[in-house]
């Protein structure tokens, strides 16, 4: 639905719905965030500010649509941050090991107490980075003619670099206010 | 020292006899179960399917919806397509569906988009309420897989990708294959278990008609829980790529479980339709003219009306009018198109909905019963879809 025009109605001094008209039908919004078209209206407030509205809108709905944003932001930039923490492809990833108490526990003699039996864990398994290039075979539009060998970037690492220009476009984009509000 | 070991004694040809029992391998997997529980999963008992008017028999909005450019609830109840391409749809309810059922749901582009850029997508959902999918166990040791089946007819044969989306970061893409042009095929697909839990969010079903590479540009996994938004359509083919084509479906059918069961047909139309209208209601339509009584209100021009509503709507409803209505006070009528109508009060779970008509220049007297009553081609409906 596209929203423009809409009317913020009131009764005894509340809001009680927004009004917008799509194809000559009027349609009466409830404020209700269960409402997929107060989740329309509030789209509308973050995409075009006021202009979707023919009055002002209250400070309540611009609240509301304030809040919408944030919350997409935030969303969008714990998916980012989550991309760019994967590993590089084209580098690997090298393994990781630790010690860890086996469950087990002996008895020092030297400290008189009881002292936990470690062992070593790979906790993170080593992956080999995935080969450069590839090469592939290109043929012309000459029927008669061989195909020519070419070496290209693998395509793997070419769509991982982008996905993570693209996740780092997204964190560098994200306000401050919205990373500081971020608690993870 | 001798130890002796007395043994009933066994009679093997009635052991053998025992062993031809005619029941089958489902009976004998029946025999098998060691829980009530079990034996109610092989049978399939219970109300099965998620999906709401998976056979497209309810169609409260008119069976036809055309010039669809945006996200549109239109034709079939419940189903909605989610349009974000240079093409332009037409929905309908259509006759033409496999044995066994009297309607599908037909896409057609009436504008094709043949050259398809990044972030276009055109695909067709429906969403089901979380508080629906509970018995899934999803994020839990006990989560259960998801099977699909559906009829589907198209004149574009090849890959297509159907989804399950829940967030960004949790959803399955499944692939299935259109075989032959203009045939009724009948397709499953079976979708692992998530070990995401879906908490309060929806779960929406999805079938991809056309999606740019921001959605199918990453390598083709599928059947796997993943956050790629790459990869939920790789290797989709284009549907709306001609105005010649289509794309048909019915028997949709989402159910719990690694195999898919044939289509709940016990369902009713009218359970069907009392599905359906959780979500959405039509009041008033052309031609009907029944009388509700309200109370003036707001010095005289507006009318407060209580009208029953034969199901609790999912969510207080946004309210569509359109056309004109009389308004009767208690020595007068008048004719008058309310400048807007919304929802004056909606308790949760109310099967009354209290209407705020408002006019301009009419006189309605705060301390008289008024009646209003449609005229000619008013239409009413109430919205609470997803």
């Amino acid at each position: 639905m596209i929203i423009s025009e809409a009317i913020l109605q009131q009764h005894n001094g509340e809001d009680i719905a927004i009004v917008v008209t799509s194809d000559g039908i009027n349609i009466g919004i409830p404020i209700d965030p269960n409402n997929r078209h107060y989740q329309a209206v509030l789209d509308a407030i973050i995409e075009q500010g006021a202009d979707c509205f023919a009055n002002e809108i209250s400070a309540d709905l611009q609240a509301a649509a304030d809040e919408k944003q944030f919350n997409q932001q935030l969303a969008a930039y714990r998916t980012a941050t989550a991309r760019l923490a994967q590993y590089v492809l084209a580098d690997g990833r090298e393994e990781v090991r630790e010690m860890q108490p086996t469950g087990e526990q002996v008895f020092n003699e030297e400290t008189m107490e009881m002292e936990d039996v470690m062992h070593e864990v790979i906790v993170q398994t080593a992956i080999e980075p995935v080969e450069a290039t590839v090469t592939r075979l290109v043929y012309s539009d000459d029927m008669d003619a061989d195909p020519v060998e070419e070496t290209i970037e693998n395509p793997l690492i070419t769509t991982d670099v982008a996905e993570r220009a693209a996740a780092q476009a997204v964190v560098d984009g994200t306000p401050a206010a919205v990373v500081a509000g971020d608690p993870e | 020292m001798t130890v002796n070991v007395s043994k009933p004694a066994i009679n093997v040809r009635e052991e053998l006899a025992d062993l031809r029992k005619p029941s089958g391998v489902a009976g004998e997997a029946m025999l098998r179960a060691d829980t009530p529980q079990e034996q109610f999963n092989l049978i399939g008992a219970g109300r099965r399917n998620l999906i709401i008017n998976g056979d497209m028999q309810v169609a409260q909005r008119g069976t036809s919806v055309t010039g669809v450019v945006t996200s549109t609830y239109g034709a079939c109840d419940r189903w909605k397509i989610m349009e974000g391409s240079v093409s332009v749809l037409t929905l309908s309810q259509d006759t033409d569906a496999p044995d066994g059922f009297d309607n599908s749901l037909k896409i057609v582009p009436t504008t094709a988009d043949s050259s398809v850029s990044s972030s276009d997508y055109s695909v067709l959902n429906q969403t089901i309420e979380a508080s629906s999918v509970k018995g899934a166990a999803t994020g839990t040791s006990s989560s259960r897989p998801f099977s699909l089946s559906f009829w589907v007819k198209s004149n574009v044969t090849g890959t297509y990708c159907v989804e399950l989306y829940v967030t960004s970061s949790t959803n399955v893409s499944a692939e299935y294959t259109i075989n032959q042009a203009g045939v009724w095929e009948y397709k499953t697909v079976d979708y692992p278990p998530s070990q995401n839990a879906f908490g309060s969010n929806n779960l929406s079903v999805q079938f991809w008609l056309l999606a740019g590479s921001n959605y199918s540009g990453g390598s083709s996994v599928k059947r796997v829980w993943s956050s790629g938004d790459n990869t939920r359509a790789a290797g989709q083919v284009n549907v709306l790529s001609s105005t010649s084509n289509y794309f048909q479906i019915t028997g949709v059918q989402l159910e719990l479980g690694k195999v898919a069961t044939p289509f709940d047909h016990p369902r009713s139309y009218g359970e069907e339709m009392a599905l359906c209208q959780r979500y959405y209601q039509s009041v008033y339509d052309s031609g009907m003219s029944a009388i509700a009584a309200g109370r003036g209100a707001s010095g005289g021009d507006a009318v407060v009306v209580a009208i029953p509503i034969p199901v609790a709507l999912r969510a207080s409803p946004a309210v569509a009018s359109s056309g004109t209505y009389y308004v009767y006070d208690h020595n007068s009528r008048i004719s008058s198109t309310p400048n807007s109508v919304t929802v004056s009060n909606y308790p949760t779970n109310g099967t009354v909905i209290a209407l705020y008509f408002a006019f301009s220049g009419i006189v309605c007297d705060d301390d008289r019963v008024n009646f209003i009553s449609s005229l000619g081609a008013t239409t009413l409906t109430l919205d609470a879809e997803l």
